[in-house]
């Protein structure tokens, strides 16, 4: 067994057997079996869950990582002082705390939706959809933590980005617009809507099951686009930025900081 | 041997070691002392590889640590307040430790024997007590037969048994041949441990030798007067730190 698969081993049963990931998994399963309840077809509890997984899994993974990163710190000293890389440390690591947080997330979707025999192209985008933010926000996570040793202040730059990509990011754009509305801003602002990971991926599953009320001014504008073909493109280029710059931060700063 | 040559680090514009010179004899038991904040810890750390130093280098037997990490493997490291992962327990993290190091340790079930961990092994670290997580961290620092080993401050929330314990197997380990490097704060410790000294001030050695050599030159009977005299000398008189940064 190499380096990089034995951390990633036991820090992935660590990371499972905590207590806060089975909670999060109940917490999730909990929620879908709730709508199976309330809502009378597939779609309209897809478009509910995806109310409630595109906030709570950015939020979960982004506290989750940054607060299990500081509460490692000693143990990562120790680890740094066995005959393992750097870099392969800080990839196992966060392969192993991405791979947990999404097991804990498909198992918690996943279970309602096997057990009302919804396995479809429309439960498949909801989970890949709530990997990728699990993966940019817990990335995220990773970075402010080696980038920031002030627990207090990581934690809470954490909740502060969620809450602007959540809330903010579409307030300040929707300012931007009515201050501009005599320009043509089409493009700029689907630039501007895209960037942001949460819009992203609210997008793309809303697009997917063609809800485009509930897009939000942002999707509205981003549908436009996709609907020229264009759009995808775009899609597909911010998706990937999102997940390889900031693992490209995290793991450049990790293996040059000092412990 | 380890050779520690011109070691330089600064942490912004806090310089911590500047161009530290030191040996540590193979086969003996090494006391890394000084007042706070004079770069124990920076040099430990360089010695991990935990923090890269800005200028100089340390040899491990003529060899320079500054690339790679395989020579980590020589090295058994208890650290003064150890953490492990809340959920796993301490079979894991030895196993862990094992496939890390793809060794298999010989001594294991002595130490757990001999820290009388049999009852606490098996149960996550979340549940153990400051006390036995310590006894695990120097069960990990031991149970590769490393022949360097590093302990900072081992004895500190260990119970008199354990730290008893301990001490014999820092002994009996010096008597193999092992290096050991110590910083401990309890003089009487260090005095009953150590065959040498390295005294740290203000990022430089200003003294490294063997203990007998120390009570000599500072004509006094004991280590703890012998440190607490030179500290006084360095104090009372411009260090050769001072004047370079001058």
């Amino acid at each position: 067994m190499s380096n990089l698969t034995t951390v990633l081993k036991y820090e992935f049963y660590n990371v499972l057997r905590s207590k806060w990931i089975i909670f999060y998994t109940l917490f999730l399963a909990a929620c879908t079996f709730g709508f199976y309840e309330v809502a009378d077809s597939f779609e309209k509890i897809a478009l509910s869950l995806i109310n409630v997984l595109v906030p709570i899994v950015s939020l979960v993974s982004i506290l989750f990582t940054a607060t299990y990163w500081y509460s490692s710190e000693r143990f990562t000293e120790m680890l740094l002082t066995q005959p393992v890389p750097r870099q392969k440390l800080i990839l196992a690591r966060l392969i192993a705390i991405i791979g947990a947080l999404s097991c804990s997330l498909l198992v918690g979707i996943y279970i309602p939706f096997l057990v009302h025999g919804d396995i479809s192209w429309g439960s498949g985008v909801i989970g890949l959809a709530s990997i990728f933010l699990t993966i940019v926000f817990s990335v995220l996570g990773v970075l402010i933590g080696v980038y920031i040793s002030d627990r207090m202040l990581g934690i809470g730059l954490g909740l502060g980005l969620w809450f602007y990509m959540v809330v903010i990011h579409d307030a300040l754009l929707l300012i931007m617009l009515l201050i501009f509305k005599d320009y043509p801003l089409d493009v700029p602002s689907a630039i501007l809507g895209a960037i942001n990971p949460v819009g992203l991926s609210r997008v793309v599953l809303l697009m997917f099951f063609d809800a485009p009320l509930l897009l939000g001014h942002t999707g509205a504008l981003i549908r436009s686009l996709v609907e020229t073909g264009a759009g995808y493109y775009y899609l597909t280029c911010f998706a990937i930025v999102w997940l390889l710059c900031p693992t490209f931060f995290a793991y450049r700063k990790f293996i040059y900081r000092d412990f | 041997m380890i050779e520690v040559k011109h070691l330089g680090k600064s942490f912004g514009n806090l310089s911590v070691l500047r161009g530290l010179d030191a040996h540590i004899k193979k086969g003996s038991i090494t006391g890394l002392a000084g007042p706070n904040a004079c770069g124990k810890t920076t040099l430990i750390k360089i010695l991990l590889g935990l923090v890269v130093p800005d200028h100089g280098e340390i040899l491990l037997d003529g060899k320079p640590i500054k690339k790679g990490s395989d020579y980590r493997r020589f090295i058994g490291y208890m650290p003064q307040n150890a953490d492990f992962p809340a959920n796993l327990t301490g079979r894991e993290l030895f196993k862990m430790l094992q496939d890390l190091r793809q060794e298999k340790s010989t001594n294991l079930e002595d130490l757990i024997q001999l820290f009388e961990l049999e009852n606490f092994v098996h149960k996550p670290f979340n549940t153990l007590s400051g006390g036995t997580k310590q006894k695990i961290a120097a069960t990990t620092a031991f149970m590769f037969n490393a022949p360097i080993l590093i302990l900072d401050e081992p004895t500190v929330g260990l119970d008199p048994v354990a730290a008893l314990r301990l001490k014999d197997l820092v002994i009996r380990s010096s008597q193999q041949n092992k290096t050991v490097l110590l910083v401990s704060h309890i003089m009487s410790e260090v005095e009953q441990l150590v065959s040498h000294v390295i005294f740290l001030l203000e990022g430089q050695a200003v003294f490294s030798g063997d203990v007998e050599n120390l009570r000599v030159q500072t004509g006094t009977t004991s280590l703890e007067k012998g440190i607490v005299k030179l500290l006084a000398s360095a104090e009372s008189r411009p260090s050769p730190v001072r004047d370079a940064s001058l």
